[in-house]
């Protein structure tokens, strides 16, 4: 089946099984290896990647429902080789240890900023409840949330 | 030839020649896929089917359609109005990844006993709507993962009567374990200078399916709140409750949280009254 989509901005088409998981599409596919499988179950948020200004686990979702969708994954957010200013404020806040969580965790970061500008601690709880990091104990993770939301 | 269609209109389910397995938002078929379950499946894919998307407000009901998601509920402030039990059902169902895929369609015919819109659709009275008639979810659940569906017979909307009544939901155990570990209580009723009527009591992850809590409903019945009555119900609720497992430690506590969470509604609720 043919499923034509916009991926990091930029329109693009792939031939493939409709009910491939977008995160083998996305890494195999299209060689975009920041999106991460931790348990390909819906629990660690290790493969959350945008559709159309939501969050979403990418290993639960058909390539098939990606039709005429916008999406961007982590390699979407950064300009070249200019970071963004999330993946600034976690690398200043020591929010990244192994860095496996860390794709999907600046992801749900930039769909509640783009939402909230000024979020309660709650409510970074919350937008970070889907995303599981078993090295930082989440502390520098809400930090670096913070710092963000202290430049803007 | 792939074993794969979409439909995009709801006449189009005529044109389907064989059994089909429904994909709405896939939280459920995929880690089930994943541990190789489903893999003989044909699957239809409903998520294209814009007019099952859409919350209607009629004269008397609110008809939601079949792929309303769990965020859905969240956002639109028709739910909180007049459905509040769902509304806080889907406050604390899954992860926001989870919320912004699950609909409430899949929610339903999966069936699960800890399914968390169900316990809330009890007790609001609600109907199910498929392509081929209407039911009262009281008689739609038959078992753990069994329903009345037919196979190819689609869930497409949900109908909730917009009557002037109070709804709760509240689930209670262990922090980041499996859903289904988690007791829930939904509970309705109109509150008239002080007394309860309509009540209607609705209990999850305690059966085989979810379970109406009738004698607590008859008890509670025409009864002035009170601390008292409060106590008395939670009692109640716990007996009823028939905890899954046999396990018997477990058992037990399912039903004393069962018990518990009816009484902590119910406190907040009198605190509000005094
Ligand atoms: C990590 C994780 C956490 C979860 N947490 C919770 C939780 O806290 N509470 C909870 O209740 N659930 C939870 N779930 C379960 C799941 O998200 C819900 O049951 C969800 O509502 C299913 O909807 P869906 O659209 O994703 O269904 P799908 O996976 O697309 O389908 C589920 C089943 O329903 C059938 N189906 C779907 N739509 C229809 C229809 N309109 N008519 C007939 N049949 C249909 C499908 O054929 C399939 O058998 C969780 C799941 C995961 C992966
Ligand atoms: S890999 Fe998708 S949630 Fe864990
Ligand atoms: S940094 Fe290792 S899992 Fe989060």
């Amino acid at each position: 089946m043919k499923i034509s989509f916009k991926l990091n901005g930029k329109r693009v088409i792939v031939d493939t099984d409709p009910m491939k998981r977008l995160l083998d599409v996305l890494r195999e596919d299209f060689n975009l290896t920041g999106t991460k499988e931790g348990c390909g179950k819906g629990e660690c948020g290790a493969c959350s990647v945008i559709v159309d200004g939501k969050i979403v686990n990418s290993c639960l979702f058909p390539v098939c429902q990606a039709e005429g969708c916008e999406i961007t994954t982590i390699e979407g957010l950064s300009d070249g080789e200019k970071l963004h200013p999330i993946q600034k404020a976690f690398i200043e806040a020591g929010a990244v240890q192994c860095g496996f969580c860390t794709p999907g965790m600046v992801l749900a970061t930039k769909v509640l900023l783009d939402k909230k500008k000024n979020p309660t601690d709650e409510e970074i709880k919350e937008a970070l409840s889907g995303n599981l990091c078993r090295c930082t104990g989440y502390v520098k993770i809400i930090e670096a949330v913070k710092k963000v939301r202290r430049k803007k | 030839m792939e074993k794969f269609i979409k439909i995009s209109k709801l006449a189009d389910l005529k044109k389907i020649k064989n059994p089909v397995k429904f994909l709405a938002g896939g939280t459920d078929i995929y880690p089930l896929l994943k541990d190789g379950f489903l893999e003989n499946e044909f699957f239809c894919d409903i998520s294209g089917i814009k007019e099952l998307k859409e919350t209607k407000i009629k004269k008397d009901v609110l008809e939601i359609g079949a792929l309303v998601t769990f965020s859905d509920v969240i956002e639109n402030p028709v739910f909180k109005k007049y459905a509040n039990a769902l509304y806080e059902s889907a406050l604390v169902m899954g992860s926001p990844q989870i919320r912004n895929r699950a609909t409430l369609g899949g929610n339903i015919a999966n069936a699960s006993p800890s399914g968390d819109s169900i316990p809330p659709l009890f007790v609001l009275k609600a109907k199910i709507k498929t392509n081929l008639r209407t039911v009262d979810i009281d008689r739609f659940f038959m078992g753990p993962k069994k329903t009345i569906l037919k196979k190819n017979e689609l869930i497409t909307r949900i109908i909730i009567p917009k009557e002037q009544k109070e709804s709760y939901f509240m689930k209670v155990g262990p922090r980041k374990a499996l859903a289904i570990s988690k007791v829930s209580v939904a509970m309705a009723f109109k509150m008239q200078k002080g007394v309860l009527k309509d009540v209607r009591v609705a209990l999850g992850a305690v059966g085989p399916t979810v379970l109406r809590a009738k004698k607590t409903e008859d008890f509670l019945e025409g009864k002035h709140l009170s601390d008292r009555i409060i106590k008395k119900a939670g009692e109640i609720v716990s007996s009823e409750a028939m905890p899954i497992d046999d396990f018997r430690s477990l058992a037990v506590y399912r039903r004393k949280v069962a018990g518990s969470i009816l009484e902590k509604i119910l406190e907040g609720r009198l605190k509000w009254v005094r």
